[in-house]
């Protein structure tokens, strides 16, 4: 490449390779692999959801009625492991494949064959982790934190550790490949401060995922060691601590959170904007705050283990570092709420999917800043509070946020329009039985009613079963959404332009509807005019 | 439509440099993260 000035010629790879495994097997196409991450993402998520139907079918009237205890209690934990690190987390990192390169003006990502490998790991370490459930001692069971010394009970161990380490790679590997290539392929003239705020929440979250990522593999080789190898990290017998485990898993827990709503943070950002014809209001403090959470996440850990016997000076120092994180994520909805106000609005299925995820993910914030509170915390600590709070901010925010960027980019990626009705129509059942499954399970929580358990008391049986009924129709309104993407992906006849949306601003609505295989192989001109965020610092 | 630009060869040498000291520089942070881990222990008890 030394004599090379990038030249707009006829390569000998123009356009996809004909040949079906060196297309989908050795990409190094970055929207490629974004649609090998994505669909990928999708088949885990109804895997993933599979088990929770299987919970919430036990769990619909007290008594255990349909499967062993043993058996619950794998899909609660595989349901947990699945659903972070197959659905969500794929998800994200599949968007982000797609859309930086194309919104920084880049021709692929900065390290094409380690984003491949990348990908490719995922289906074996999660091939690995399900087969476990066939396996002769049965998979984990222990709770997808895997607290030792019950984790250490697992037969299946060593295949679990194994495949967290894979997942673990993949993500670090992939958050390298996501930071080399914002920091150092952006086309000449794309300031950082002119990049969409999706790229920036990327960059913010793959920081987090190098910092963590590797903290999980740590805690997961020492419980591998503790069962195998006669070491006693969390061996009280030995000069160890259980709690040990709490502080260096939760010292990844926590961030790993924040890695799976920052992204969806910057999607909200690009969406609003979109449909209200306005720019995001306060571009920098946005940046600001996604910076300050992602800071503040590591200093907030042991909110987790605020049960544990943690001296008094800790708890009260986690419990105000937590509720301060309340601070700039309450600037981040002020200023969607903001972008709004005065605008010319519309509400096409992406931008409803935005406004319920502005409004749903805060009544979660809500609840986290009740856990927060250390004597609050004390009654809601393993009890379906959290379960609800979690939920809330995982399904009605990082999953909705997910819904409504496929929704807003699959004009771009399939050249089609989706089919509108049907759009909403999956909207609408999401928003109302999402919330049928997931609000009595607050009162649930406040009731006294445990985490993890295949049988309750008789008197948490009513909201058990509007939750249960709940659960199995928001499962069932995601088949629409599947049938929406097939529909639109193979059989729409609506074509689609290179700017779907009226008021999208952005790189990625100058190139065609679908993006061709090849983008921006020579870098574009940047017009200020033509960003959503040109004119920060006029 | 985006006009296009052209990138000199030493824009393309800067980039693979910088690329190079980046990725250098995170893999580093991760091994230091992964050691930290363990390290943490010796911290916390």
């Amino acid at each position: 490449m030394s004599h090379a000035a990038t030249h707009d010629h006829h390569d000998d790879h123009h356009g996809a390779p004909k040949n079906f495994f060196t297309r989908w097997c050795m990409s190094t196409n970055h929207k490629d692999i974004g649609t090998l991450y994505l669909v990928f993402a999708l088949t885990m998520f109804f895997i993933g959801g599979s088990f929770a139907m299987v919970i919430r079918a036990e769990l619909f009237k007290p008594g255990l009625q349909l499967v062993q205890p043993y058996f619950f209690n794998e899909m609660t934990t595989m349901h947990a492991l699945v659903m972070i690190f197959g659905a969500i987390m794929p998800a994200f990192v599949g968007l982000g494949n797609w859309m930086i390169p194309l919104m920084v003006g880049a021709p692929d990502m900065a390290l094409p064959r380690m984003n491949n490998l990348s990908f490719w790991i995922l289906p074996f370490a999660f091939t690995l982790l399900l087969s476990t459930l066939f396996m002769a001692g049965g998979g984990p069971a222990g709770g997808w934190t895997m607290y030792p010394p019950l984790a250490l009970q697992t037969d299946s161990l060593a295949y679990v550790v194994f495949a967290i380490h894979l997942m673990g790679i993949s993500s670090i590997m992939g958050a390298i490949n996501i930071i080399a290539t914002i920091l150092n392929m952006r086309a000449p003239g794309m300031d950082l401060l002119k990049m969409p705020v999706f790229v920036w929440s990327w960059l913010i979250t793959a920081f987090l995922l190098i910092a963590v990522m590797p903290v999980l593999a740590g805690a997961v080789t020492m419980l591998l060691t503790d069962k195998y190898f006669g070491t006693n990290f969390f061996n009280p017998g030995g000069g160890g601590d259980p709690v040990l485990y709490q502080h260096i898993f939760w010292f990844f827990g926590h961030p790993e959170v924040y890695i799976m709503i920052l992204p969806a943070f910057g999607i909200i950002s690009e969406i609003v904007p979109t449909f209200a014809r306005k720019p995001i209001f306060g571009y920098k403090a946005m940046v600001f705050a996604i910076a300050s959470i992602a800071f503040l996440s590591f200093i907030v850990w042991a909110h987790h283990m605020f049960a544990v016997g943690l001296p008094m000076g800790a708890e009260i120092f986690f419990m105000y570092a937590t509720m301060l994180i309340a601070v700039p994520t309450g600037v981040k909805v002020f200023n969607w709420v903001a972008t709004m106000w005065g605008g010319s609005m519309t509400f096409e299925t992406p931008m409803l999917f935005a406004v319920a995820f502005i409004i749903l993910f805060t009544i979660g914030g809500f609840s986290g800043l009740m856990l927060a509170l250390v004597p609050a915390d004390f009654q809601y600590h393993d009890t379906y509070f959290v379960v609800a709070h979690f939920h809330y901010v995982l399904v009605t925010g990082a999953l909705f946020a997910i819904i409504a960027s496929t929704y807003y980019w699959l004009p771009k990626w399939t050249g089609r329009m989706y089919s509108e009705f049907w759009g909403k129509v999956h909207f609408w059942n999401s928003v109302i039985w999402v919330n049928v499954l997931f609000f009595p399970q607050h009162f649930l929580g406040l009731a006294g009613m445990p985490r993890r358990i295949p049988d309750y008391n008789v008197a948490f049986a009513n909201f058990n079963m509007i939750s249960s009924i709940g659960g199995f129709l928001f499962g069932a309104s995601q088949l629409i959404f599947l049938g929406v993407l097939i529909h639109c992906a193979f059989f729409s006849k609506k074509k689609a332009a290179d700017r779907a949306w009226e008021g999208a601003k952005g790189l990625e609505w100058t190139v065609p509807s679908p993006a061709p295989y090849h983008t921006f192989e020579v870098p574009p001109v940047i017009n200020d005019d033509e960003l959503a965020h040109g004119h920060v610092n006029d | 439509m985006s006009k296009t630009q052209q990138m000199s060869s030493e824009q393309i040498a800067q980039r693979r440099k910088g690329l190079r000291r980046t990725i250098a520089i995170l893999v580093v942070i991760a091994l230091a993260f992964y050691l930290f881990s363990f390290a943490q222990i010796l911290l916390i008890k």
